[in-house]
């Protein structure tokens, strides 16, 4: 669970750094969605940190991470689908942004916890 | 437009990657795609722009064959900076009832209720406030003499000298060989 808490931190500092330079490039629109992006690692540090602190046992730390990395993003796939179905392309897009960051989380997850917790 | 449509216009312009996403559409029609090759972003992320370019009016698109075209909306662009600040504003009428409020909380604080000037204001804007009133105690288009105009300023306040100067001095009044005249 370090070395994933340790991989989410470098991904904010990432998403910090280009939100910085898209700024200053006044690409406004492009920095709030990598703030977006930035803040769904920053929630999935914070869960982390706490399955780590809630839990005893590698089965409870993961039952603990796994569930909420399901229930957290469950209602982005459907907001994303009635944003294009409404044609609203700005939402899309913004809920995309979402679940790309959470398909990271997940596989970093995979890759750097897997069967070891 | 109405004034929040113009300020959302601007603040969508206000944003690079828009910018030159007009400046390509400035040249040709595109599509998103084409869009996105050219301008080093992501399909989505010009998506993302266009959708906010459409919104305010900028941009339209079309079917054409597989593509769905991006045009420049032209007409949008048409108007000068300076034909949009000289539209009347949506708050005029705001505008002008806070100032009429303004103006009698002045008249109402330097005339007591006899109608004459307790002070003469220091501060201009006030003091115009103030001139403008005494210009009404004179009819239009009438001459007057001097001692016409002093007796008639006399009525508000003493210091009917400096108000006199000030009326003309403001272009409340005109004078001209020794007959004065509100303008």
């Amino acid at each position: 669970m370090e070395e994933l808490i340790a991989f989410l931190k470098s991904r904010i500092v990432d998403a910090n750094q280009s939100v910085v330079a898209l700024r200053a490039d006044s690409r406004h629109d492009e920095a709030a969605l990598e703030q977006i992006r930035g803040n769904i690692y920053g929630i999935f540090v914070s869960v982390a940190q706490a399955a780590k602190a809630r839990t005893t046992t590698p089965e409870e730390l993961r039952a603990f991470f796994e569930g909420n990395l399901e229930r957290i993003p469950s209602s982005w796939a459907v907001a994303r689908e009635k944003a294009e179905a409404a044609g609203d392309t700005v939402r899309v897009v913004q809920e995309d942004v979402k679940l790309a960051a959470i398909q990271e989380v997940r596989d970093a997850y995979a890759r750097l916890c897997g069967d070891a917790q | 437009m109405t004034e929040q449509e113009t300020v959302a216009f601007f603040k969508c312009l206000a944003d690079k990657s828009r910018l030159q996403i007009l400046r390509s559409l400035a040249k040709e029609d595109l599509y998103v795609e084409l869009l996105a090759e050219r301008l080093g972003l992501k399909p989505s992320t010009v998506s993302f722009h266009l959708k906010k370019l459409s919104d305010v009016g900028a941009v339209t698109s079309h079917k054409s064959q597989y593509y769905t075209m991006y045009a420049l909306r032209r007409e949008a662009f048409d108007r000068t900076i300076l034909s949009i600040l000289s539209e009347e504003s949506d708050e005029a009428a705001l505008q002008a009832e806070r100032e009429a409020a303004y103006r009698q909380k002045v008249l109402d604080s330097f005339f007591d209720n006899d109608g004459r000037l307790k002070t003469i204001p220091a501060q201009h804007k006030k003091r115009l406030i103030v001139l403008e009133r005494l210009a009404e105690a004179f009819a239009p288009d009438k001459a007057y003499t001097e001692r016409e105009v002093n007796l008639t300023i006399a009525d508000f306040h003493d210091d009917f000298c400096t108000l006199r100067r000030d009326l003309v001095d403001e272009g409340f009044m005109q004078r001209s060989d020794g007959v004065y005249k509100r303008r």
